[in-house]
């Protein structure tokens, strides 16, 4: 799949994750990369990007296993860009269906 | 590469794209490698798959870039930005204009009062001076010290208007560019 595309749609999918539960950096970089094949070298600077924005916050959390984790949380405003962006992609993914759903090879 | 090697060349590299942050980055890269190894991956695979370090700074600049687009709005979005948080909160913003047009009207009767004052004590010492003179010499005294004393008074109460200015117009600045940087918030 095309990297730019895959870039673009990756800020929706975060959100998304974040949107029934809180995730720790590493968790939330694999269950992503389980589902599209990103790289953590694209992950990991948008999580910054959101978080200098606003739409994530940040909190420590000690983990039974080695030193406290970071986790990500979607704060009301990000709550509010989720939905922009859900809306955006679905008439955007139906949108490109009405073009190329005729079409079937 | 191991972990400490890769995180030092990451931090010469963003440090050279001049990425705000450094330190902060570092720990949540280095808290991905502890994770990771956690999970039993190896040192070469974690940073196969982080990319190379100089890619990695790249990418970090790439976002930290879109991120001040999006804070840098164009006069025309404020406009609209403002327009559209006035008639929001239009009595939010009646009530803004009317501290700012009663401090206005505050400020410039301090204005008038202190140079009303020194303009007082000049004309104490021009006309009581030659009446003062015709009681003695100690009224004459009392009569200057107490003139140069009402002048200075008004001279200072006018310093302390002129300071006092300066805070309501950086009062006003703070809020302003609050407002703005909620709207921009808003409108993205």
């Amino acid at each position: 799949m095309n990297a730019q595309l895959k870039k673009g749609v990756l800020e929706l999918c975060v959100l998304e994750m974040l949107r029934s539960e809180d995730h720790y950096g590493y968790e939330l970089v694999a269950k992503i990369s389980r589902s599209i094949a990103i790289s953590e070298g694209t992950i990991y600077p948008l999580l910054r990007r959101l978080q200098n924005e606003g739409y994530l916050s940040t909190y420590l959390k000690e983990s039974t296993e080695g030193p406290p984790r970071k986790y990500y949380r979607l704060t009301p405003l990000g709550e509010e860009k989720r939905k922009e962006y859900l809306q955006d992609w679905r008439a955007f993914v139906s949108g490109v269906e009405k073009i190329v759903g005729g079409h079937s090879e | 590469m191991n972990k400490e090697q890769y995180l030092k060349k990451l931090a010469a590299n963003l440090s050279k794209l001049k990425v705000p942050n450094v330190e902060e980055i570092l720990g949540d890269i280095a808290e991905y490698f502890d994770c990771a190894m956690q999970d039993g991956e190896s040192v070469e695979e974690i940073c196969a798959r982080l990319g190379e370090p100089k890619k990695l700074a790249r990418e970090y600049r790439a976002q930290h870039c879109i991120a001040q687009a999006h804070a840098k709005a164009s006069p025309r979005s404020m406009a609209r930005a403002f327009l559209s948080s006035a008639a929001l909160g239009t009595i939010n913003f009646l009530y803004v204009l009317f501290v700012v047009v009663v401090g206005y009207i505050v400020l410039a009767a301090f204005y008038v009062a202190s140079v009303g004052i020194a303009l007082g004590g000049i004309a104490a010492l021009v006309a009581g001076i030659p009446i003062a003179a015709l009681m003695g010499s100690g009224v004459v005294a009392v009569i200057v010290f107490v003139g140069i004393a009402v002048v200075c008074a008004g001279i200072l109460a006018f310093i302390g208007t002129m300071k006092l200015a300066g805070l309501f117009r950086k009062a006003n600045m703070a809020f302003l560019s609050s407002i703005s940087n909620r709207i921009r918030r808003e409108n993205q």
